[in-house]
């Protein structure tokens, strides 16, 4: 168990100052119950917001770089704060952050706020697959206690917050609680290994292949599928300006250049390119995998595909294949 | 790597080079090396990836070969002298001049993929005293289409280049046939010569064919793969191949080390 550095207890009319707080100061975005749903939307109601680190359908990329989004107009203006995120929505962020550094498209972490909330775990989560879970991508973390909450402050930026609302924060006993899931461990670097090997695992890859509809839900879902293409948007002034748009890398288009010369025609070689991407090329050229074991692939799949049983899987196949060897 | 920074240019010439290809001359610098590309910008449609095929010498104007093939391309045709284009790049590595002193060196282009050699001819015809033989092979799919010709017919004169078009007619004055043809009936010594390639893919596949049978290994024969190229910097993905990114590490590869990675 992970000791919380800075840490105070707080009540829940506390908390919703802190909320309302942090709504002046940014565009608040935080999770809210819409209906049967459960989405990320902007928090115009301290009282709407859902601190049980409920994970929503789409995440937080669509609020950083909506639909269309004109260059000009990126990276967002306005300060923003994701509030009752996840965990493992918090490290996904900081890793997309990480992945567009310097780019200039994405904000700075400087000005995002992110507090995220205690969760739990549903069926399709397998976050704990790739290590100890670190906490820290968060300014706050809440975790319920009876009736209260202990807030944990992990940045200058989360101390603050609290010192303003009157909180004071101490090195106090309370632990952050471990995520506990009944999941294989991933080993990164075997994993990229052996995603490397296409060749060799072809039977398997072929077989998964046969099973995915192509369909593109997994990347619509995923925080970390950033793929895009570029399009021209026609301003009212007559002038254009360039924006991305978000993009799949199972749709036709994205594989497709001139004279509809394809080069990944197959669903095999899309469904691999996904994996490669996630676990392979993005460990080799930025040092993280592109996967936080947040599940919402699993979910949104209308194979039934199970993303981490197929890593598992495949993780399985190389230590047979070594046994036999031996 | 930043987002999109765009350099306007002015067109000052427009040349017809075949009924769908036009050499736009722009005015101004634009500081690049061979085997580089750049994306345009038009208006309303979008952009594109071009190759800038002038001497990246030259400090007064840049040369953009455009073939009418999509929207963007269609719509830059269009564009006449007095106009103006948005360009921003260089991106990517160009090809890698720096080791080829002294060797031999073959240069095989497939319709538009003469655009970046011929960048790369410009300096390479300046440092001539310092290079082994130059040998250049372009074929084009018919005699109609062939780019750049004042430039091939002085190539076959200096370097008895070989000339091909898949189909013919009778004014044609290089050779009838498939560029293949021309790795066969090359004479080299393999183990000092060096092979840049630019193509379409599938053009690729029969000429490495070709020149291993004629003994040059994969390690040393480059490839650029230009045309997969999307937002220039390094992040859209469009481009991957394998564990590469052809805008950050390429579009130049040499081939034993992508060749595993194209089929990924």
């Amino acid at each position: 168990m992970a000791e919380g550095n800075r840490s105070a207890i707080i009540n829940e009319h506390q908390l919703r100052q802190i909320v309302s707080g942090l709504m002046k100061e940014y565009d608040a975005f935080g999770i809210q119950r819409n209906g049967k749903k459960i989405t990320l939307e902007r928090l115009e109601d301290a009282q709407k917001l859902l601190l049980t680190g409920a994970k929503t359908i789409v995440p937080f990329k669509k609020i950083l770089w909506p639909n269309k989004a004109k260059f000009s107009d990126l990276p967002p203006k306005n300060k923003i704060a994701f509030l009752g995120l996840p965990n493992c929505d918090a490290t996904a962020l900081s890793i997309l952050l990480k992945e567009f550094e310097g780019a200039n498209l994405l904000p700075k972490r400087t000005d995002l706020f992110v507090m995220t909330a205690e969760c739990t775990p549903d069926l399709s989560c397998f976050c704990t697959a790739f290590g100890p879970i670190s906490y820290d991508h968060a300014d706050l973390h809440l975790q319920k206690e009876g009736k209260d909450f202990v807030v944990f402050a992990f940045s200058k930026k989360g101390r603050q917050i609290l010192e303003i609302n009157g909180i004071k924060i101490r090195n106090s006993k309370s632990k952050l609680k471990e995520i506990v899931l009944a999941k294989e461990k991933i080993n990164k670097k075997e994993l990229a290994g052996i995603i490397d090997e296409k060749n060799q695992f072809l039977p398997f890859w072929e077989k998964v292949s046969k099973c995915c509809f192509g369909c593109g839900a997994c990347s619509a879902v995923c925080p970390l599928c950033y793929c895009f293409k570029q399009e021209a948007v026609n301003l009212s002034d007559g002038a254009t300006d360039q924006c991305i748009n978000w993009d799949s890398c199972f749709s036709k288009s994205f594989s497709e250049i001139q004279h509809h010369f394809d080069f990944r025609p197959k669903n095999l070689d899309r469904l691999y390119n996904w994996y490669n991407h996630k676990f392979n090329r993005a460990l080799s050229q930025k040092n993280h995998i592109l996967c936080t074991g947040c599940g919402r692939c699993i979910e949104a799949c209308p194979a039934h595909l199970n993303q981490s049983g197929i890593i598992e899987s495949l993780q399985k196949q190389k230590e047979e294949e070594k046994n036999d060897k031996a | 790597m930043t987002k999109p920074d765009y350099q306007e240019f002015e067109i000052l010439d427009k040349k017809e080079l075949t009924f769908d290809s036009f050499l736009f001359s722009l005015k101004g610098r634009l500081d690049f090396k061979p085997g580089q590309f750049v994306r345009a910008k038009v208006g309303h449609i979008g952009e594109a990836v071009f190759a800038p095929c002038s001497d990246p010498k030259n400090k007064e104007k840049i040369e953009l070969c455009v073939k009418a093939v999509g929207n963007v391309s269609n719509a830059i045709s269009k564009l006449l002298p007095g106009d103006f284009l948005d360009i921003r790049g260089p991106y990517g590595n160009g090809w890698p001049t720096k080791t080829i002193l002294t060797r031999d060196i073959v240069l095989i282009a497939g319709g538009m993929g003469i655009v970046p050699i011929r960048s790369l001819l410009f300096g390479l015809e300046k440092k001539k005293f310092r290079l082994g033989n130059i040998r250049i092979l372009a074929g084009f799919k018919t005699s109609d289409q062939i780019l750049f010709e004042e430039d091939l017919r002085r190539y076959v004169k200096k370097y008895r280049a070989r000339i091909y078009a898949e189909y013919a007619d009778h004014h044609f004055w290089g050779e009838k046939g498939l560029i293949t043809g021309g790795i066969e009936k090359l004479k080299i010594s393999p183990e000092k010569t060096m092979v840049f390639m630019c193509g379409p893919e599938i053009m690729y596949k029969y000429c490495i064919e070709a020149l291993k049978r004629k003994g040059i290994s994969e390690n040393q024969i480059y490839t650029s793969y230009e045309r997969r190229m999307e937002c220039g910097i390094g992040l859209c993905q469009h481009c991957s191949i394998g564990k590469y990114l052809v805008c950050q590490d390429g579009p130049v590869f040499r081939f034993d080390k992508i060749k595993e990675e194209l089929n990924k």
